[in-house]
């Protein structure tokens, strides 16, 4: 039998080598499999699962596996037309995805219900996590919240901490104010988020469809990213720990991306890109 | 169809990123490309590099952008010798104590010929095969590979004489 232990020929060393690949023990192996297809045999029309309280590797699989979905149905343009979309883009790069539409919202609502009725459990489907005061929020987390200080918006109607992304995400509900649209579906004027990391530049954003217009923009001095008629988008970032993750958009509406020192920040609504900048110009 | 690989996918990301948890995002982002993409490979190609490419990427990306570098530690199965006559416990003790020093040996290798190492022998993939999971030239693979195991050899050159010098000797096994 080979002895690993002497230094001999190139054949014993390899022998020794293939048998100590036999012997490493790995961890058992996952069922990768089976998670990424019981996602891709969903029918659209059955109840959903929630999303957004999927562990974050879950719900990176459904996100890019929602994207490459959409990309299928891409693949049936043309390559001219496939690159015009993406030339039309034309920023040096967020990494953003489009998902196709869930039907998520409505799906857990018994049919015939009040399309109005919209309250608590839309917040659950929301994914944004425990509701908490501002000062509760302030602190659960490492960083300094920042806060909307535009007279007109006041303060905050809901504030929720929640995780991931790690080292938790604050979110701010506005809902009813005058002059701010409802966001489709929801009772939700406005939704800002902010959480510890850095926004993935350099990858360039693909898969947004035609309805979608992508734009850079600039908040307090830092590059931000506009996005209008993109219902439902998936944006990458790194976090804290410097790994990349994916964060998907929680209002069918518009969103504004910024990086403000080491947060990542977004504002979701149906409101205007004005609007939006305006609001986030005055976020201290 | 696919599950055959989930295995091999799944220890390859383990062999780089060295944490069961990373290694499975990693093994799902593979898979979930490999569903969209399925339409699209061409025939004749081998799936099994393919996946295995993606799969290294997606975990070498991960272990670059972890701050927290840990140091990987691969553990050895605990097991009885399979088949064959029992060994005796001195034997048996000295081949652990040889494959730990080999073992050992391959993680202080540098990165690419720890790879190469990887491939080869954990993984069982031929040279053609750890060219297209690694995405370099062959001959890049063939130079590696025949460095990491001259590497090797030196080390465990050097571990012996450090043992013999030692006199830790315990080298009667029986023939």
């Amino acid at each position: 039998m080979a002895e690993p232990g002497r230094a001999g020929s190139a054949q014993n060393l390899q022998e020794a080598l293939h048998e100590l690949g036999d012997r490493i023990a790995y961890p058992p192996t996952p069922p990768i499999v089976v998670a990424v297809r019981s996602r891709l045999a969903a029918p659209p029309g059955a109840r959903r699962f929630p999303l957004f309280s999927l562990p974050a590797g879950i719900r990176l699989a459904c996100a890019v596996l929602a994207l490459l979905l959409v990309a299928g149905v891409g693949m049936a343009l043309s390559p001219a037309a496939r690159t015009t979309v993406a030339e039309r883009l034309g920023l040096p790069g967020i990494a953003i995805m489009h998902l196709p539409a869930l039907p998520s919202l409505d799906a857990s609502r018994a049919p015939g219900a009040d399309a109005t009725a919209v309250g608590a459990p839309d917040r659950e489907r929301l994914g944004l996590g425990e509701p908490v005061t501002l000062a509760e929020a302030r602190s659960r987390v490492a960083y300094r919240v920042l806060v909307p200080t535009l007279p007109e918006l006041g303060a905050p109607d809901e504030v929720y901490v929640g995780e991931p992304p790690r080292g938790g995400q604050v979110a701010l509900v506005y809902r009813e104010r005058p002059g701010v649209p409802l966001a489709p579906e929801t009772d939700i004027g406005v939704l800002l988020t902010q959480f510890d990391g850095s926004l993935v530049i350099g990858q360039f954003g693909k898969g947004l469809g035609p309805g979608t217009q992508l734009e850079g923009v600039q908040v307090a001095g830092a590059n931000g990213y506009w996005m209008e008629g993109a219902p439902h988008v998936v944006f990458r970032y790194q976090d804290g720990a410097g790994v990349v993750r994916s964060e998907p958009t929680r209002l069918a509406a518009n969103v504004l991306l910024w990086q403000r020192g080491d947060l990542v920040l977004r504002l979701e609504g149906a409101i205007a890109k004005d609007q939006a900048l305006r609001i986030a110009a005055w976020v201290g | 169809m696919l599950e055959r690989y989930q295995e091999i996918v799944f220890r390859a990301a383990y062999l780089v990123v060295g944490d069961a948890a990373e290694a499975e995002d990693a093994a799902q982002e593979a898979f979930v490309k490999a569903y969209a993409a399925l339409g699209r490979f061409r025939p004749g190609a081998q799936f099994r590099p393919w996946i295995l490419r993606i799969v290294v990427n997606e975990a070498r990306n991960r272990r670059k952008a972890t701050r927290r570098r840990a140091s990987l530690a691969l553990r050895l199965l605990d097991e009885r010798r399979s088949g064959g006559a029992a060994p005796s416990p001195e034997a048996a003790a000295l081949a652990d104590e040889a494959r730990q020093r080999l073992l050992a040996a391959v993680m202080g290798l540098r990165e690419e010929d720890r790879l190469v190492i990887a491939h080869r022998y954990f993984l069982d993939l031929s040279e053609a095969e750890t060219a297209e999971a690694l995405g370099w030239p062959r001959g890049t693979v063939k130079s590696r590979h025949a460095r990491a195991l001259g590497r090797l050899r030196e080390q465990l050159a050097a571990d012996e004489e450090q043992a013999m010098h030692s006199g830790a000797s315990r080298r009667s096994i029986d023939g």
